[in-house]
């Protein structure tokens, strides 16, 4: 295919190379253009002068990030929550993974089992109704409340579960007649050959934890318990809320801000964790996506 | 078969749910009871708040909401142990999901539609008795002259809030705002009529190459302050012609002050962003040296006074003028019914008194110690400075600065010293530290009472000329008004916009009104006539 | 009975394996379902509920509303957009960059478009509101071809477009990975007998390449339907403002605010319930169209 090569083929590959370069530029661009503003002079910034490159360069704004503001704590709060919340997250989706995927002569009640999760996804108790019972549990302002509610994430569980059916039979069958036990087949020998669904459904989870400002928003009373993303949101949208809450001084207030340089170092440290996981998670993602949609 | 696996799997789980609600830690059932324990042993009382969270207080350093100047007073003075539940800047999300779940601090604010809720959910304290034998003289003056706001605290004849009160008439009233340096430059005294207003922008454009011809964010505030100007009273309710109560919104004049703001708009006198900005964006036009004036409330000199010399140098801050009038007739200006916020005790709660006590001492501190001579200015400063004063959440009352205010500026006019109250002395001095050493701190509070035509020497005016026009629903708002919310408000305001910006005709205006009347208008139209109405 | 209870100690293992997500399960999902009973009632916190029934009285408010017709008609109108820009985008990218031969450039441009995906809306708005400002990036780059300015957040009319592009925007890397492997999975021998009998790659691009992935792409479709209420609260949420409410508000703003901003519990949980019924309806029936036309058991 390679040494067969018309002019219109050329053109094409000219024309391909250069689109696909410029939606490429499109993606990253509004990044680059972030970091430019999070390192330049404000001043620079309300004038319109800043582009792609800082004009006025200081690192004032991740100073203040760093050292005064309340970024460092819910940036804690949101590591805390994305340890623990991947680690509930898998070890509920490989234990309820693995005997759903076995069919119901295996597994008495597999299918009713199977219509209990799934019921969820299409039915829920709304807002309202959940908050409630999350503050008679006591869980209000605590991390647990962030994790508990979606501990086990049903669209990924399916996919695991796919992807265990998908394994060839024997390896199971093999660990059974050498006397191994469900639990034992199920760490010992089934464990290690998830790693590509694991991988995909890991990075779901840190993805989501990560990113889900809403639940925190919600369920954190105390604006110090915001996990990182709630604080943004406060951070970028709320000024309103604030206004109103301060009543008479409220012009004090506006005075003080100028705040677009400080939230673009903000925001575009909250985007580095992302930056740093996901290539690597990337390789497994698609294997284990492919896998766990093909129907064993 | 089927059905009884699950029924076994159903009744295991409810028994570990039912496991796990009681062995979680239920923060509030332990307070509740060392509460109680606290009361037989005569110990400190403990009462838990949630407050909302000021962005600019800046707390002494080891300082925080739950220890600070206020709290170890009020240990010290009562034995009272503050707790803050939690801090948020959300703070109306939050209680009002605090109110669903029923779970609520010991005290808290509310506004007037979460105040309803509770008293109609009976669950507040009632507050008679303890209001009786506990407040202050200098609290029960302040709550006295203002029944028609207590009212609205009542419920089957029982107090059950204290009001935070407000500010007087005098700080509700607009002003034209503009740059000082701009005006002197062009000659400008006073701008009497609309037209004159016109020219001064022109003014600004032609000689000193603003950009704009005055400011506008998408809550279309200077629209509001302003159409005053056009005898437009938009947000409150006015006697219409056939007698009846109607929304200020549905009368001729608001279509006419739209439709001069539509071509102030395709003149380019606004910015054409306006709809998108929120007020620190529309701020930034001026601070840029695009735009010179505005119309606002009395505190704009502190949005364009510090920082805008700061950014354009010296004597580029704004002032204060009257607001310029379509005819020659008298300005009047519209004022809401003001008592925004309540303090309020749980249902339960078995120190009520605590709230009254509380807000006694506040008042104390901040108005009385100066005067009686129990604490001096050095003293008192730290519990107002730093916004400070803003951290108590329940704990307070905002002050009527009417004497104040003519006491400080006859002070500053005339330079001799005749105060009456700690606040007076307070804003005295700060206004002295601009006077004499161009600090600009005391800037903002200069432009307030410091001179002739500053704001609220103005407002003094307004008020002495009978020039405020109040709300007809003035005290409780009918049910119907609290279950619509803001939705009525948000329509009008989409549609305002759209006229301004020429998206829609102001034919649009009838149309949209007709929308507003459908949406729900009319029915609160009918339930404030009921209740207001001329019987 | 007696097999049964054989059966059930033969497999006790799969069964406790199950307990602990049952159980959450139970706690957190079928426990609020409870709850929805105020959307019949007028919810008074203090009673709980027990609060006085009020039959559909908080439906027929709602419907009464003129916006809440045009609300149902925005979130079609948005998400429909955005679930079919969000199956023909992936799919001409992963056709376009299938046809790039060297390994690395198809790597690193994959890994760049894929990156808005795992961003959240929080940070993307901010970045949004910043560039699409009348004087953000996006106004001074049209600018230089005499175009706009342009309000793309504060226009009625473009606030949906800005909406539905940026959706698509942000998670067409996403599509283009998944695409991108059912590409590679067609089996070679079928382009190599095309190529004996002399077809070109446009010819090969449209017999064999679309068809192979034709019920993939089916299957993404029908696969979406389930989301045809869901425009985005994320999204939007954080980059609307009243002006655009006549076209941007959606049901889940629209809930949001209603129940929670104005505390309206009823009327919202009225409101998410009524949602709630529409999309069981469409999730089932994409679920049995996916089993019907493309093979495809869900569950």
């Amino acid at each position: 295919m390679v040494n067969y090569r018309s002019p219109a083929r050329t053109a094409f590959v000219v024309f391909n190379t250069i689109f696909l370069s410029l939606t490429a530029i499109a993606c990253i661009i509004p990044f680059i253009h972030l970091l430019a503003i999070s390192f330049s002079g404000s001043s620079a910034v309300a004038a319109g002068k800043v582009v792609f490159w800082p004009v006025d360069l200081t690192t004032v704004s991740y100073e203040f990030a760093f050292r005064g503001g309340k970024f460092l704590p819910a940036l804690w709060v949101s590591i805390w929550r994305v340890l623990l919340g991947v680690i509930v997250n898998l070890a509920l989706i490989v234990i309820t993974a693995y005997p759903l995927s076995k069919n119901k002569d295996k597994v008495f009640g597999r299918n009713i089992y199977m219509m209990y999760f799934v019921v969820t996804i299409i039915i829920n108790g709304g807002l309202i109704p959940t908050y409630i019972l999350v503050t008679k549990m006591g869980l209000l302002n605590s991390i647990w409340a962030l994790i508990l509610p979606g501990a086990l994430p049903i669209f990924s569980m399916i996919i695991v579960m796919n992807f265990m059916r998908g394994l060839p039979e024997e390896i199971e069958q093999a660990a059974m007649i050498d006397g191994a036990g469900v639990f034992d087949t199920l760490f010992r020998v089934m464990l290690p050959l998830l790693t590509p669904a694991l991988a995909t459904v890991g990075l779901f989870s840190v993805v989501s934890h990560w990113n889900d400002w809403f639940s925190g928003l919600i369920y954190m009373q105390d604006s110090k318990n915001y996990p990182l993303q709630t604080y943004l949101h406060t951070l970028i949208i709320d000024f309103e809320e604030v206004i109103r809450m301060a009543q008479g001084d409220t012009a004090k207030i506006l005075a003080y801000m100028n705040v677009r340089t400080g939230r673009a170092a903000q925001l575009f440290l909250a985007t580095i964790p992302v930056l740093l996981v996901y290539p690597f998670i990337q390789k497994y993602f698609t294997t284990g996506l492919v896998l766990g949609s093909v129907k064993g | 078969m089927y059905k009884r696996v699950l029924g076994i799997v159903l009744a295991i789980a409810l028994i570990i749910s039912v496991a796990a609600c009681s062995s979680s830690e239920e923060p509030k059932d332990t307070t509740k009871q060392e509460a109680e324990d606290n009361t037989t042993k005569q110990g400190p009382i403990k009462v838990s708040v949630g407050l909302p969270e000021i962005v600019n207080a800046k707390f002494a350093p080891g300082e925080d909401y739950s220890n600070n100047l206020w709290t170890k007073l009020f240990k010290e003075k009562f034995n009272i142990d503050v707790e803050v539940d939690w801090v948020t800047t959300e703070y109306d999300t939050k209680i009002n999901l605090a109110i669903a779940s029923g779970e609520l601090p010991d005290m808290f604010t509310v506004n007037i539609v979460q105040l309803n809720q509770l008293m109609e959910a009976g669950m507040l304290e009632d507050l008679t008795s303890s209001y009786e034998q506990y407040a202050s003289p200098s609290l029960k003056e302040m709550i006295e002259p203002n029944r028609d706001i207590v009212e609205t605290a009542m419920h089957d004849g029982k107090l059950m809030a204290i009001p935070r009160l407000h500010y007087g008439d005098e700080t509700s009233t607009s002003f034209l705002w503009a740059r000082k340096d701009w005006l002197e430059g062009n000659g400008i005294k006073e701008v009497k009529t609309i037209e004159d207003f016109e020219n001064m922008m022109e003014a600004f454009k032609t000689n000193n190459g603003a950009k704009f011809g005055t400011m506008l964010d998408k809550t279309l505030g200077a629209f509001f302050e302003m159409a005053s100007s056009f005898h437009a009273y938009p947000k409150i309710w006015v006697d219409g012609p056939d007698g009846k109560i109607v929304y200020g919104a549905t009368l001729p004049e608001t279509k006419n002050a739209l439709a001069k703001w539509a071509e102030w708009y395709k003149k380019g006198y606004i910015n054409k962003d306006f709809a998108t900005m929120d007020s620190a964006a529309m701020l930034r036009d001026a601070y840029n040296g695009e735009v010179g004036t505005y119309a606002q409330q009395n505190w704009a000199g502190w949005q364009v006074g510090a920082d805008m010399v700061k950014n354009e140098g010296d004597g580029t801050y704004f002032v204060s003028m009257n607001l310029p009038s379509v005819d020659s007739d008298k300005i009047l200006y519209p004022r809401q019914f003001s008592n925004s916020v309540y303090s309020v005790v749980r249902k339960g709660y078995e120190h009520p008194e605590v709230l009254v006590e509380l807000i006694n001492t506040y008042i104390d501190v901040l108005d009385d110690s100066i005067g009686n001579g129990t604490m001096t200015l050095e003293e008192v400063l730290p519990f107002n400075t730093n916004d400070m004063h803003h951290i108590t959440g329940p704990f307070k009352v905002e002050f009527a600065h009417y004497q104040d205010i003519k006491d400080v500026s006859s002070s500053i006019i005339t330079g001799k010293e005749n105060l009456g109250s700690g606040n007076a002395v307070l804003f005295y001095n700060e206004i002295l530290k601009w006077k004499n050493g161009g600090d600009l701190v005391g800037l903002g509070r200069y432009l307030q009472m410091g001179h002739e035509t500053a704001s609220l020497v103005l407002g003094i005016s307004h008020v002495d000329n009978d020039q405020i026009k109040k709300t007809k629903v003035w005290g409780a708002m009918p049910q119907a008004m609290l279950d619509y919310g803001t939705t009525l408000d948000d329509l009008l305001i989409e549609g305002y916009t759209k006229i301004i910006m020429g998206v829609e005709d102001i034919s649009y205006y009838d149309t949209l009104i007709e929308a507003w009347r459908h949406a729900g208008g009319n029915e609160v139209t009918e339930a404030v006539n009921k209740m207001y109405g001329k019987k | 009975m007696q097999s049964l209870l054989f059966t059930l100690r033969k497999q006790w293992q799969y069964h406790v394996l199950l307990i602990p997500a049952v159980v959450l399960i139970f706690i957190f999902n079928y426990i609020p379902l409870y709850g929805l009973i105020i959307a019949f009632q007028r919810y008074n916190p203090s009673m709980g509920f027990q609060s006085p029934w009020v039959g559909l009285d908080n439906f027929t408010r709602v419907f009464s509303q003129p916006n809440f017709v045009q609300t149902i008609w925005n979130t079609l109108f948005i998400a429909g957009f955005q679930i079919i820009g969000g199956i023909i985008v992936p799919v001409v990218f992963s056709l376009l960059l299938n046809e790039v031969r060297k390994v690395s450039a198809k790597r690193v441009f994959q890994t760049i478009i894929y990156l808005p995906y795992f961003l959240s809306w929080v940070i993307l708005a901010g970045v949004m509101i910043d560039i699409l400002s009348r004087e953000g990036i996006m106004n001074t780059f049209l600018s230089l071809f005499n175009i706009g300015p342009i309000s793309f957040l504060g226009d009625p009319k473009t606030f949906r477009w800005t909406m539905i592009v940026s959706e698509i925007w942000k998670s067409f890397g996403f599509g283009t990975v998944i695409f991108l492997a059912a590409l590679t999975s067609i089996d070679p021998g079928l382009y190599e007998s095309a190529i004996v009998d002399g077809a070109k790659r446009w010819k090969q691009t449209w017999y064999i390449t679309i068809p192979s992935i034709m019920p993939i792409i089916v299957l993404m479709t029908i696969l979406s339907l389930g989301n045809l209420l869901n425009a985005g609260f994320d999204q939007i949420y954080n980059l609307y403002s009243p002006i655009v409410y006549s076209t941007g508000d959606i049901i889940d703003t629209y809930v949001y605010r209603l129940g929670i901003q104005q505390a309206q519990y009823s009327v919202g949980t009225a409101v998410g319930m009524f949602k709630a019924l529409i999309a069981a309806f469409m999730i089932l029936t994409s679920y049995y169209l996916a089993d019907r036309f493309a093979g495809y058991r869900v569950l």
